[in-house]
């Protein structure tokens, strides 16, 4: 199994039952948008096996799975360096490489803590990368990094990324969603659009996603 | 901002007073009491070096055993799911509330010469320091469980996800992660049950004896030095609470509210 298969997966939530059947294919950039609240997160969640879904089947890529939730879960005890590296199947210039481009290397000693939240986001996102995982989650991941390295970040994702690499990112920027292969919209745990920006934005089969793409 | 506060009746100013006097008179009295000249004296007889010798390897095998056997209990009660889980904290919780010379003559039927452990080895253990350890360690880990479980149970096993998504395996995620950031509760908890050892009387006494050097610690030696010499009892108890006010300045903040 190279692509990611969800087959009728429900995720009981408080106000509604989120069910998404999707299949997506190796290589492929997915953007989840959806107002706040629509199971963006619960589904990322659940993809990555942080929850566990009431009913439906999961096929995963084979290999690693990277995740960069929105509160980072960096360990707060570890230097930032550990942390990127903590784990396994991380190698020694692999590490130094993405403390560089992150620009996390003069952070290496410091303590989560003592980190900005833009530089908590970086670091858990070289925690991600560093693994060059098959299967990449990653959950609002730019929202507090710093707008001038917001494209350097991107880059450094893409530069990591293995050729089969499946990435999904829930994101709040139109113009980040408009540079993916595909947008998942979701509102309220409906899955109200599963194609090309370009033919999301032109079709609108809603009025959030009209205004999100305006 | 100073919030102003409605008037507290006279009648609980009344109650709240006598409480005070309740609970300050016995410790003034006995401040009073001690013969400071010859405190030093007093504490230096070969009986009370040896009380204090037990009684400092007593509470402090039993504050360790409670670190080392209670943070994986904790860890199980705040985070596992099984069937009995209520009943395991129920039995983690009874040492608190049982009457300790109770709990020594249940270790008596467990581990006394006559109990399961005599049958099964041919002797047992009172009137041996191990027998006091065990005693001491019975009645303080519920104290260290207690206070380590919150803090397990306050994490949300996030934490734990991610290291396990990191292909971390369980133990060195428990070993560090988990246990880590209870590291607070943990110190808490460990000097909370090292206290609780330290005046623990009734279980020793049933269970383990009284013998010199061996298994009289500081309480069971402030028992027998009142019968021959009242001085040497006041002087070890004066000692006994300045350690415990040591520990309550040194818990200040976290357990007790500073206002």
């Amino acid at each position: 199994m190279k692509g990611l298969r969800l087959v009728d997966v429900a995720i009981e939530r408080d106000e509604f039952t989120i069910v998404v059947s999707a299949t997506i294919e190796a290589g492929t950039t997915v953007a989840v948008v959806g107002p706040n609240g629509a199971g963006k997160t619960s589904l990322i969640e659940t993809i990555v096996g942080f929850s566990q879904a009431t009913a439906g089947v999961i096929e995963r890529p084979e290999g690693s799975i990277g995740y960069v939730p929105q509160d980072n879960l960096l360990v707060p005890h570890m230097t930032i360096r550990d942390n990127v590296g903590f784990g396994s199947g991380v190698a020694g210039p692999d590490l130094d490489r993405i403390m560089d481009e992150l620009l996390l290397a003069d952070l290496a000693r410091r303590r989560p803590a003592d980190l900005s939240g833009g530089e908590q986001q970086r670091a858990a996102l070289a925690r991600a990368l560093v693994r060059r995982p098959t299967l990449l989650l990653l959950d609002e991941p730019l929202s507090k990094v710093d707008v001038e390295l917001r494209r350097l970040t991107r880059t450094v994702i893409g530069e990591w990324a293995p050729p089969d690499q499946i990435l999904l990112v829930a994101t709040h920027g139109a113009d980040h969603a408009r540079e993916c292969d595909v947008v998942l919209a979701l509102e309220a745990g409906r899955v109200v659009a599963l194609e090309p920006a370009t033919v999301v934005a032109a079709r609108a089969p809603s009025r959030w996603l009209a205004e999100f793409f305006a | 901002m100073t919030r102003a506060r409605s008037r507290t009746p006279v009648l609980v100013h009344l109650g709240a007073g006598v409480a005070v006097l309740l609970l300050a008179i016995p410790l003034l009295a006995l401040l009073v009491d001690v013969p400071w000249v010859s405190l030093i004296e007093l504490l230096s007889t070969r009986d009370s070096l040896d009380a204090l010798r037990v009684s400092l390897i007593v509470s402090l095998l039993a504050a360790a055993i409670s670190v080392v056997l209670g943070v994986p209990l904790a860890y199980l009660l705040a985070r596992s799911y099984f069937p009995g889980r209520g009943i395991l904290r129920a039995i983690v919780t009874v040492p608190l509330v049982l009457p300790p010379v109770v709990t020594g003559v249940a270790l008596l039927s467990g581990f006394g010469r006559q109990g399961w452990f005599g049958r099964l080895f041919g002797t047992g253990l009172p009137l041996t320091t191990a027998g006091a350890v065990l005693a001491a360690t019975i009645v303080s880990m519920p104290f260290l469980v207690i206070s380590v479980e919150g803090a397990f149970r306050s994490g949300d096993g996030r934490l734990e996800l991610m290291a396990s998504s990191l292909g971390v395996g369980p133990l060195e995620t428990f070993w560090r992660v988990s246990v880590p950031v209870a590291r607070p509760a943990i110190v808490a908890g460990a000097v909370l049950a090292w206290a609780r050892a330290l005046g623990e009387f009734g279980a020793t006494i049933t269970f383990a004896g009284s013998v010199q050097g061996v298994t009289r610690t500081l309480p069971l030696e402030v028992v027998l030095a009142y019968e021959q010499n009242t001085d040497r009892a006041l002087a070890l108890s004066v000692l006994l609470l300045a350690i415990s006010l040591a520990v309550l300045i040194a818990l200040r903040g976290r357990f007790l509210p500073s206002r």
